[in-house]
């Protein structure tokens, strides 16, 4: 063999046992923040704030007019195949209930199951990735007050080769950015709050920033809207572009979060009205104006970011 | 080659004149639909228009408790009952002709078409109600939020982009 192709070999044998560490051995790569031993209980009133920005309920809630909240069931059609959220009511089986606050932490944070498994990124801990931990543990207390459904969630019914688990490490390799949101000390308070809310807990830019052919949303487009949303509709541009809410005003913006109104007095469609609803509609009016705020502050994008 | 004179006659004029007239009137009418349809188009597109008119007013009244005014909630809740109360006779069968917005789908869904427009009727109703009651700033304002999500689920169905 010549040297090159046998130099090449061991390069290829060299790159798929190091990819294969955050492909099998995730804990190695990725590790959560730790909750200290003194941390205290979650206050589940806090939490059930942090629920709401969360949007938690947009996701785990089935869709019949029955379902019982939290239990899960609810399909998400991607181009990638069919996500069914799974069961996040305290039951110990079917459910979180058996999960320790450490166990919830990870899971939000660097997307990894108790039992060290990769979650997809239709989880979208690419964003509470940022929440601080008090606000992680303060929403498992709130969780854990919710009544426990015993539920068994499908699997989820995804196109080849997404199906296959492992192959995230390499996803999160290449994109995944984890880390608590740090304020900017040269910004207000109410800005560092609205950039809080809308890059850790609110996850706005899972819906309104576009991605790439890998499903990562592309940084340089963030919140400038995408033709083709998760789930296949289009999402607008909520820079402050033209073609976004440039042309909004602030009290407009806020009306918009509170009940969906939009300037010309229409209401929120599709996706965005069941998440107002669950989230926006339910802060207080100072986190509305935070999040507001810091959607005017950003750079205006055109649409699509192109 | 004798020079004719090329004036039409006054009755060949009029009736050119009467010709271009009437091929407007009906340009326009065809386009507005209310020659196939008698008018039904634009009547629920102004009927639309007065209701974001209203929903743009009950937004203002019900947002800050200084300029909550009850009596003018219910007033402007009732005129919504009332239009919303005759949507369906507004839209005939395959009315989708011109500028109008109506999807197609509307008259294959008609029995869920005209849950929504029942919905948000009642919910009018509702608000007129409490509001005619001594609802709070805060009650009368949810339940106007639960109207909008009324009008947003019609829309995102029935109402093209």
């Amino acid at each position: 063999m010549r040297l090159a192709v046998r130099g090449f070999a061991v390069l290829l044998v060299l790159v798929a046992g190091a990819a294969s560490i955050p492909a099998f051995w995730p804990g190695l790569y990725w590790s959560a923040p730790r909750v200290p031993e003194n941390f205290g209980p979650g206050d589940p009133v806090r939490g059930e704030q942090v629920f709401a920005i969360g949007g938690c309920a947009s996701c785990h809630t089935g869709e019949e007019n029955d379902a019982q909240p939290l239990a899960g069931g609810r399909r998400l059609e991607t181009p990638f195949g069919v996500f069914v959220a799974p069961n996040i009511t305290p039951d110990p089986e079917t459910g979180i209930g058996n999960w320790s606050d450490a166990d919830f932490v990870r899971a939000l944070t660097v997307g990894l199951s108790p039992d060290g498994r990769h979650y997809y990124p239709a989880f979208p801990y690419t964003s509470y990735t940022r929440m601080t931990l008090r606000d992680l543990v303060d929403l498992k207390a709130y969780l854990d007050t919710v009544p426990a459904v015993r539920n068994r969630t499908a699997g989820h019914d995804l196109d080849f080769p997404y199906g296959i688990r492992p192959g995230l490490g390499l996803w999160k390799f290449l994109f995944l950015d984890t880390g608590r949101f740090e304020p900017d000390p040269a910004r207000p308070p109410e800005l560092n709050r609205g950039a809080y809310l809308v890059r850790g807990p609110g996850h706005c830019g899972e819906c309104h920033t576009p991605r790439n052919f890998a499903g990562a949303m592309r940084a340089e487009a963030y919140l400038a809207g995408a033709a083709e949303g998760p789930e296949g509709g289009r999402i607008p541009n909520i820079t402050p572009h033209e073609s976004g809410i440039g042309g909004w005003t602030e009290s407009e913006l806020a009306d918009f979060l509170g009940i969906g109104i939009t300037p010309d007095g229409d209401f929120a469609g599709a996706g965005m009205a069941e998440v107002i609803e669950n989230g926006p509609s339910r802060l207080s009016a100072a986190d509305r104006a935070a999040i507001v705020n810091y959607l005017r502050a950003l750079p205006p994008r055109p649409f699509g970011g192109n | 080659m004798v020079k004719r004179s090329l004036k039409p006659s006054a009755v060949v004029r009029s009736l050119a004149i009467l010709m271009a007239v009437a091929g407007v009137a009906l340009t326009v009418a065809f386009e507005r639909g209310s020659l196939a349809q008698g008018n039904e188009i634009q009547q629920r597109q102004d009927a639309m228009s007065e209701l974001g008119d209203i929903a743009k007013e009950l937004n203002d009244r019900t947002k800050n408790d200084s300029d909550y005014d009850a009596a003018r909630v219910a007033e402007l809740a009732a005129r919504a009952h009332e239009i919303t109360g005759g949507l369906g006779p507004l839209f005939p069968e395959g009315s989708t002709s011109g500028d109008s917005d109506a999807l197609p789908v509307i008259w294959e869904n008609w029995d869920e078409f005209v849950e929504y427009a029942t919905n948000v009727h009642e919910e009018t109703g509702r608000l007129a109600e409490i509001a005619r009651n001594g609802a709070s700033r805060a009650e009368a304002r949810a339940q106007f939020a639960r109207v909008g999500r009324n009008c947003s689920g019609c829309h995102d169905t029935f109402r093209a982009e």
